[in-house]
């Protein structure tokens, strides 16, 4: 008989890729954290109170531990077998490793200014030409990329694509048609078309996932 | 929720199949058979057909659209 551990239920697979992004998340934080204090502690020089290393130790703590799971959860990440879902995933991973390869160069040139990459959800800030261009590239290498990804998808994955599209569809439709009209009737100030971007992408995404592993 | 009930599960079953030994020999993900196993997903005719001439068997004998 085919036993349970080789048939991993899809939920279980989508609560271990959460855990994998939010650990990453986490790691990156603390990883940052324990190079600051440690860049920090080099210009200062001199002796440090008992905090300063406590925070150390838990900033190393928090990211070994954010590592640990990561590594114990990677399966879920490992490449499908068959050649054509095989190469499906390594675009999806393409596309993944090319956002935050272009979110990093963004930060590194200082392209937010004083907002960082939060300038990204607002509509208003200015950003500077290079990051501009930089974000640019990313947006047409990950486009092509993403158009090669979507000729090799299976049915089910299209149909999880596809779902997750008609629910931005409909947010969309609702969030600016009715932010207009609120605005219009003075009740609130006008549409803001790049955080009306954001929730679509972000609602698109959420309903892509959840009827893939629902 | 799909339509039709299929014995997909079991046919795999009786060949000592994974999951994801069958996704490879259908050419879908793992996440794609799980899904037409539980009924969350019908599979195109295409695909369908795929699967039949997989376990030699007709459509029929696979999938009921009788829920």
């Amino acid at each position: 008989m085919t036993s349970p551990e080789r048939d991993e239920q899809p939920m279980t697979g989508a609560v271990r890729l959460l855990v994998i992004v939010s650990a990453a998340l986490v790691a990156v934080f603390a990883i940052g954290v324990v190079a600051g204090m440690i860049g920090a502690a080099m210009n200062d020089g001199g002796a440090h109170s008992a905090t300063f290393y406590l925070i150390l130790l838990a900033a190393v703590a928090l990211a070994t531990g954010a590592i640990w799971l990561i590594v114990r959860n990677r399966a879920v990440m490992d490449l499908p077998a068959s050649p054509r879902m095989r190469k499906s995933r390594l675009l999806l991973y393409a596309c993944g490793v090319i956002g935050i390869a272009g979110g990093m160069a963004f930060a590194l040139v200082g392209g937010g200014g004083e907002m960082g990459v939060w300038t990204l959800f607002s509509a208003n800030e200015p950003i500077s030409p290079r990051a501009a261009l930089i974000l640019l590239s990313v947006l047409i290498v990950a486009t092509g990329l993403s158009i090669r990804w979507h000729m090799l998808l299976d049915e089910h994955e299209r149909a999880a694509y596809d779902f997750g599209a008609v629910v931005s569809i409909y947010i969309y439709f609702v969030l600016s048609a009715g932010w207009w009209l609120l605005a219009r009737g003075g009740f609130a100030p006008a549409p803001d078309g790049h955080l009306i971007f954001w929730m679509v992408m972000i609602t698109w995404l959420i309903g892509w996932v959840f009827r893939r592993y629902r | 929720m799909g339509d039709m009930n299929n014995r997909l599960k079991v046919l795999r079953a009786e060949r000592d199949w994974s999951q994801a030994e069958l996704a490879v020999r259908l050419d879908v993900s793992r996440q794609a058979v799980n899904a037409i196993e539980t009924g969350k997903h019908d599979p195109s005719l295409p695909l369908a057909f795929r699967i039949a001439r997989l376990f030699g068997m007709s459509i029929e004998e696979i999938f009921d659209d009788q829920s």
